[in-house]
């Protein structure tokens, strides 16, 4: 327990250097900007940002991409808010009882509750990261190979059984990733693999090409259809402020979205959209009078953005500790660190003790940069919005070229973001998600290694993966997982028969 | 497949149709993928339990079955999910942009980052519609001048071209 809160001071002692700070107000600011801005989601936006953080030591470009990752979720419910707009999938249904609000000219304690309502989610389920990933990082320290296999195995099913609504295009997207994560050198015998003598590709397609192509460019590509009309929202804005009564009222709604948040953030997969319904739909059943919410109810807005915001951070969990990422974000900053040649795992907490703790500190820094910035500021950034999307996508698309070209000064990198551009495009078109398709990419070669030093060490027997407990189970609950969809999807029919809380406004 | 279906079973057919040509395609890459995969052998003999060859065929094989799935579910397909029916005239300006954005990526090195950053975001803003002629130009000379002037600063090297070189 002391040990902890010493790991903390230290953590803190690395966010709050002043270089660190500063970059973490960045990110917060570039975070929000991209989480306004029509035409480019927050993976996307972390994607072309990614770029920014190579030339930074390993724990301040985590800082910095954290920054960025909350200031995309905090401008999203912005948007969700006062535009009925989400600019991801986690604050959809902040937009049921948010946007009802700011049509009832209650603009200002809706987006007050949601910045305090994620500050406070967020500082509770960081103080729950803190005491909770040592534990099971120390658990972790206890696997092998096999049981890595299994968990990674794990992690790529359960992620592609619940993205989109195909478990079939969901696996073929997870495939793509992994076929794209084994073009370059065979890392064991050094036989180059989908090089077709090209000398770029040996060293395989670097990360944030793909990223980019994948994400920043496919989305651009998607918003050109809706962009050739002028937008214009009519955006009233008045003072943000939030009264005692409002803040009394959806109290307990802010420490259940935290908690529902943050467990539901450690499951695999299960990441902030999931938490963000699953709350709100708790929050709507334990209500005395169910029917206000959908007609602007305070709690329909605290609840899912304290949760969304709490499984942000639940999600890092399993990345930090086991080296498994549970969703596209997570997957992203994975990415990002082992460019910096950091690897995620157990032997994380042991060898880049400041990574770990100067990204835990700094979760609690940028949470509250983002409550100092949103408040006063949040009528600066939603002018971002009288933007016209069709004088910013070339923008972006610009950056995402210069940002590609950074990577390694290389023409044929720029060649190869176009190209996975388009395919994604395509991909999106036909409603294959990309989540699985990242996934893979990251997991890929790390997945490979583990399969080859577990069969080294059975000497070539499959039955490894059976006979160890930990790995039996984890294989067992990747076939299980593959099987949920179906289940998930006949009860979402049923609910969605039961409550539509936008048919009642 | 003829006109006595509605509307929506038309929509659905094309959303069938076009995961149906996906399945190929895919079916298709997959299988050269495999194909190379089997060729891939160690230089030296070794004992490895696991070549440089069966993770890619475990892939390719996860891809051939998950394809042909794809392909027989085309047929069959009635859930809301398939893909909305699209004409293909929606896709063009984003292709269009997307042809743009490759041509700006093949002259990135030879023309500059000044003169291919200037054109391309010219020729998007044409693309996408921003009108008069005057107001792209000013937009794209904007935007070149201050990116030049920001990524230079924070010390990317940027192509200056052929043409800008001493």
């Amino acid at each position: 327990m002391i040990e902890t809160w010493g790991h903390l001071l230290f953590g803190f002692q690395v966010a709050l250097q002043p270089e660190n700070l500063g970059l973490a107000l960045a990110g917060a600011l570039l975070g929000t900007i991209v989480g306004v801005l029509p035409g480019i989601g927050p993976v996307g936006g972390i994607a072309i940002l990614l770029p920014l953080t190579f030339r930074l030591p390993p724990a301040s470009a985590m800082i910095m991409l954290t920054a960025v990752y909350y200031g995309t979720m905090y401008g999203g419910s912005t948007t969700s808010i006062l535009m009925n707009v989400p600019g991801e999938a986690s604050s959809v249904v902040t937009a049921f009882d948010g946007y009802a609000m700011a049509q009832q000219g209650r603009a200002g304690p809706a987006l007050a509750i949601a910045a305090v309502g994620s500050f406070i989610a967020g500082t509770l389920s960081i103080l729950a990261l803190t005491f909770f990933s040592p534990l099971v990082a120390n658990w972790g320290l206890t696997f092998g190979p096999p049981e890595y296999f299994g968990l990674m195995l794990f992690g790529l099913s359960a992620v592609s059984s619940l993205a989109g609504d195909s478990l079939v295009k969901a696996l073929l997207s997870m495939g793509f990733g992994l076929m794209l994560a084994t073009v370059g050198t065979d890392l064991v015998t050094g036989v180059p693999r989908y090089t077709f003598n090209i000398p770029y590709l040996l060293d395989g397609i670097d990360f944030v090409v793909v990223v980019i192509g994948l994400f920043a460019i496919s989305e651009v590509l998607v918003s050109v259809e809706e962009a050739r009309g002028e937008l214009r929202f009519p955006v009233r804005l008045e003072r943000i402020w939030l009264s005692m009564r409002d803040f009394a009222e959806s109290f307990w709604a802010i420490i259940r979205g935290s908690v529902i948040g943050f467990y539901i953030g450690i499951l695999p997969a299960a990441g902030a959209t999931i938490a963000s319904f699953l709350s709100y739909s708790v929050e709507k059943q334990l209500a005395r009078d169910p029917s206000t919410f959908g007609r602007g109810d305070i709690r329909g807005v605290a609840s899912p953005e304290s949760a969304n915001n709490a499984a942000a951070v639940g999600n890092m969990i399993p990345m930090l500790t086991l080296g498994i990422p549970g969703s596209s974000t997570t997957a992203l900053m994975m990415g990002a660190l082992l460019v910096l040649n950091v690897f995620p795992g157990p032997t994380l907490f042991q060898e880049h003790p400041d990574v770990v703790w100067g990204l835990v500190a700094s979760m609690y820094v940028s949470n509250l940069v983002l409550l100092i910035l949103n408040l006063p500021l949040v009528g600066l950034f939603v002018r971002i919005l009288y933007i016209p999307e069709r004088l910013l996508l070339p923008l972006i698309l610009s950056i995402c070229v210069i940002g590609t070209y950074a990577v390694n000064f290389s023409a044929f990198d720029l060649l190869t973001m176009t190209v996975l551009g388009l395919v994604a495009y395509v991909m999106r078109k036909n409603d294959f998600p990309l989540g699985p398709a990242i996934l893979g990419l990251v997991l890929g070669d790390l997945m490979e290694q583990n399969l080859r030093r577990a069969l080294i060490m059975s000497r070539g027997s499959i039955a490894i993966f059976f006979t160890r407990p930990v790995t039996a189970v984890l294989i067992v609950l990747s076939v299980i997982s593959l099987f949920t969809p179906v289940l998930l999807t006949l009860l979402r029919r049923r609910r969605a028969n039961e409550e539509h809380p936008r048919a009642v406004a | 497949m003829t006109a006595e279906h509605g509307p929506v079973a038309r929509t659905l057919q094309r959303g069938g149709r076009s995961d149906r040509f996906a399945a190929v395609v895919i079916f298709l890459v997959s299988a050269l993928y495999l194909r190379y995969a089997v060729t891939f052998q160690p230089r030296f003999f070794r004992s490895e339990a696991l070549g440089p060859a069966t993770f890619p065929l475990m892939i390719g094989g996860l891809m051939l079955v998950c394809s042909t799935v794809l392909f027989v579910q085309s047929f069959r397909q009635t859930t809301a999910g398939a893909a909305a029916a699209a004409r293909w005239s929606q896709y063009v300006p984003a292709l269009l942009l997307w042809l743009l954005l490759l041509a700006y990526g093949i002259m990135f090195d030879l023309l500059g980052f000044p003169l291919s950053t200037g054109l391309f975001v010219l020729g998007a803003l044409w693309l996408l519609g921003v009108r008069p002629w005057w107001k792209a130009v000013f937009y794209a000379a904007a935007f070149t001048v201050a990116a030049w002037y920001v990524f230079t600063t924070l010390d990317v090297r940027l192509p200056r071209g052929e043409w800008f070189r001493r």
